[in-house]
């Protein structure tokens, strides 16, 4: 193994598969944002398996247009009993001086396991391994937990195919301080609740990333979006596309998550 | 070719593009947010758009190849000279490094990972005796329940959550056949495994595992570092066994405890705790203490054992050589910023090494006497072999930036630092990724302090090597 491999963060994959989840699940809304809840999570319910599941996402970046590093990730996640939390194991598949480590995620635990060295060492939300870029942003995925929305209006936005969508805009709001993005503008399809496009900042209120939703097709039982586009906030030239594949509903056993099984992971 | 072509040249190849409209050419969204967005990444097929990666699973042969080119400085007047130490200019390594893993059977899963390294020294000629190899893991692992296990072989168990000291770690001592850097978390990771019978049950937030380890060879004699030998003399000398059990105590507390048993010593205890401290910081601390020598005492007592010493041998410092409850401990924090660094800072602390005053007497008692200096090395290298610190007390930093300055590169920094003497050993190296499976980096280290200091009584000032590294 390289020597500074093992403490390379994690890529911004992990950070787009973040985004890619970020609003995909049901806000815990205040009382007077009732219908932003529930546009939310109808939203949410396309966006969210619903059951333990796994996937394959394959990353592919571009540098002012010009296409750069690829990367793939076999994804395994689960909603945790009681806390509603989404524990998630990722598995490196490319590239090839990555393959075969993990990444472990339960709430704000993170563990990352290099098979090759045996080691397994704790890392903090903000730190990745193994990557490209990243804001430090979270692995969190449930906003039920982390973020109040409230409805900010219909807006017409454009999607990533250029076309004009009808649109309800929500404003997420962190209730949380462990969370990276501390408001979240939100865009959902008014005529199939298909969530459009996400713009994340920071708590200076600092644009950090902004994603697109496209390639709806039927996954495991409904229409869901196989592709997020991924704009950075603060390099605009870095663009990153993640494609969704190989969705399958799957045993994720609890035992995963934790520091001891991750050299005994085995997902087939 | 304009925007507005290429654009036209992807919709017109796109062609039948699954449930996708073709895009209007850029501009005429009206949004600056889709703008942002160029039209290779739009479709995959488009021209100059990524290839997708090649593999979907990882495959079960892994490894890389290495080529290794270092330069080495050294005092010419040096306080202290390591007896038989040779001083070579140029160092040259190549290393193939392979791992296999696979099913053999329902529920049956083999692992093998093998490592060779070829290091020339200056002036030294391609020989067998310069071919290193390290059979770091080759084991059976049977599944007897979904979350029940046992596995059979070489095993490379690594305890602990520091980066430069693992207390909790049993396992290390002796297990390092070649030293590829000085840096001890690379140590750490290129060490040998040991042969053991290991159980284990996890559950839900929590895991027991109970493990023998038998004695293969009795280390009598010199350790057989420069062969093909497994090296059993390293990891397997004494028949030992242990106890690890953790439990979720909430949402981030897993203590993790260890108890480890060993022929003819006492009972070794281990506690090993992370926590974060909000989204960029984690905590770390391990622990272990048991009956047990000081550095001095188990540094004869192994030149005894490998025949470099006569038995019966006596510190000719004064020295506590009885038994008596000692500790070692490393407590650290990891502090990660938005702009990719992370920062370690670590403190080690071993009661049975030298304290500040023995230190003193140990290097006056070595530049007077040759015995004494045979000693003082010797227990130098007992404490380097076992990878721990010689002396009670030091630091460990280290920072990585991840992407610094250019995309592709990574920059890296570590020092280890005895708070004594303020002599240090310290690192800095750039890793740059020319492509997904090609590295390429360049270190530097050096050895700091006054000459009568740890890391100043080094005969090697410092080196500066290049490597190549391949993976597939």
């Amino acid at each position: 193994m390289h020597e500074s491999e093992a403490m390379r963060p994690v890529p911004s994959p992990f950070a787009i598969l973040a985004l890619a989840f970020l609003a995909a699940f049901p806000a815990a809304a205040a009382a007077q944002a009732r219908s932003a809840q529930e546009i939310l999570a109808a939203s949410d319910a396309i966006r969210n398996p619903g059951q333990p599941f796994g996937l394959t996402v394959m990353l592919a970046e571009f540098r002012s247009g010009a296409p750069g590093q690829t990367m793939a990730l076999k994804v395994y996640s689960k909603e945790e009993t009681g806390s509603g939390q989404y524990r998630s194991l990722l598995q490196f598949v490319e590239p090839q001086r990555d393959q075969g480590k993990l990444m472990m995620k339960t709430g704000n635990v993170l563990w990352f396991h290099d098979p090759g060295a045996g080691s397994t060492i704790r890392i903090s939300p903000q730190q990745r391994l193994l990557g490209q870029a990243s804001n430090g942003d979270v692995v969190t995925v449930n906003l039920a937990k982390d973020y109040s929305a409230i409805l900010a209006g219909e807006e017409a936005v454009t999607d990533a195919d250029r076309q004009k969508r009808d649109c309800w805009k929500l404003e997420l709001k962190a209730t949380s301080d462990s969370v990276t993005y501390w408001r979240v503008e939100y865009w959902v399809d008014k005529a199939t609740d298909r969530p459009v496009k996400g713009r994340f900042y920071s708590e200076t209120d600092r644009l950090l990333k902004t994603a697109f939703y496209r390639g709806y097709e039927l996954q495991l039982g409904r229409d869901r979006p196989t592709e997020t586009i991924i704009i950075d906030g603060i390099d605009t030239a870095l663009v990153t596309r993640m494609k969704f594949s190989a969705y399958a509903y799957r045993d994720v056993p609890e035992s995963w998550f934790q520091k001891d099984s991750l050299g005994r992971f085995r997902p087939e | 070719m304009s925007r507005l072509a290429t654009a036209a040249l992807v919709v017109a190849l796109a062609g039948s593009a699954a449930a996708q409209q073709a895009p209007p050419p850029k501009g005429a969204a009206g949004d600056a947010d889709v703008d942002l967005i160029p039209d290779a990444a739009l479709q995959s097929a488009a021209p100059g758009a990524p290839a997708a990666p090649a593999r979907t699973s990882v495959p079960p042969l892994r490894g890389s190849v290495e080529a290794a080119a270092q330069a080495l400085g050294w005092r010419s007047d040096p306080v202290l000279r390591a007896p038989g130490q040779d001083d070579p200019r140029t160092r040259l390594r190549t290393s193939l490094d392979l791992r296999a893993e696979g099913t053999l059977a329902p529920g049956l899963r083999g692992v093998l990972a093998h490592r060779f390294d070829l290091v020339l020294s200056e002036g030294q000629a391609v020989d067998d005796e310069h071919l290193q190899g390290s059979l770091r893991e080759a084991y059976l692992s049977y599944r007897l329940a979904p979350d029940l296990h046992l596995d059979l072989g070489r095993v490379n168990q690594k305890d602990g959550a520091a980066l430069g000291f693992n207390p909790a770690d049993a396992f290390k001592a002796n297990a390092v056949k070649v030293r590829v850097s000085e840096d001890p978390s690379v140590l750490r990771d290129a060490r040998l495994g040991t042969v053991m019978l290991r159980g284990q049950a996890l559950w839900d937030g929590g895991a027991i595992a109970a493990l023998y380890a038998p004695r293969l060879d009795d280390g009598r004699g010199p350790p057989e570092s420069l062969s093909l030998s497994p090296g059993l003399d390293r990891t397997n000398r004494q028949h030992r066994g242990q106890l690890k059990a953790s439990q979720r105590l909430a949402q981030d507390l897993q203590p993790e405890v260890i108890v480890t048993f060993a022929e003819q010593e006492s009972p070794r205890f281990g506690l090993s705790l992370t926590r974060a401290f909000g989204d960029a910081v984690v905590g770390y601390a391990e622990w272990s203490g048991g009956r047990r020598r000081g550095l001095v005492a188990q540094a004869l007592r192994e030149g005894e054992r490998r025949r470099d010493l006569p038995p019966g041998t006596r510190p000719l410092v004064p020295s506590d050589t009885g038994e008596a409850v000692r500790s070692q401990a490393a407590i650290g924090l990891s502090l990660t910023t938005g702009f990719k660094l992370t920062m370690n800072a670590e403190y080690h602390f071993n009661e049975g090494g030298l304290t500040r005053s023995d230190w003193r007497r140990w290097v006056e008692a070595a530049r007077a006497s040759p015995l004494a200096n045979g000693q003082f090395w010797l227990l130098r290298r007992f404490a380097g072999e076992g990878l721990e610190p010689v002396v009670r007390d030091s630091l460990f930093l280290r920072a990585s930036w991840q992407e610094a300055f250019l995309r592709d590169l990574d920059l890296a920094a570590l020092a280890r630092i005895n708070v004594y003497d303020g002599s240090a050993f310290a690192q800095v190296e750039a890793a740059y990724y020319l492509t997904g499976a090609t590295t390429l980096t360049l270190t530097g280290n050096a050895n700091f302090g006054h000459r009568t200091s740890e890391l100043g009584t080094l005969r090697q000032h410092g080196s500066v090597q290049v490597k190549l590294t391949q993976h597939f």
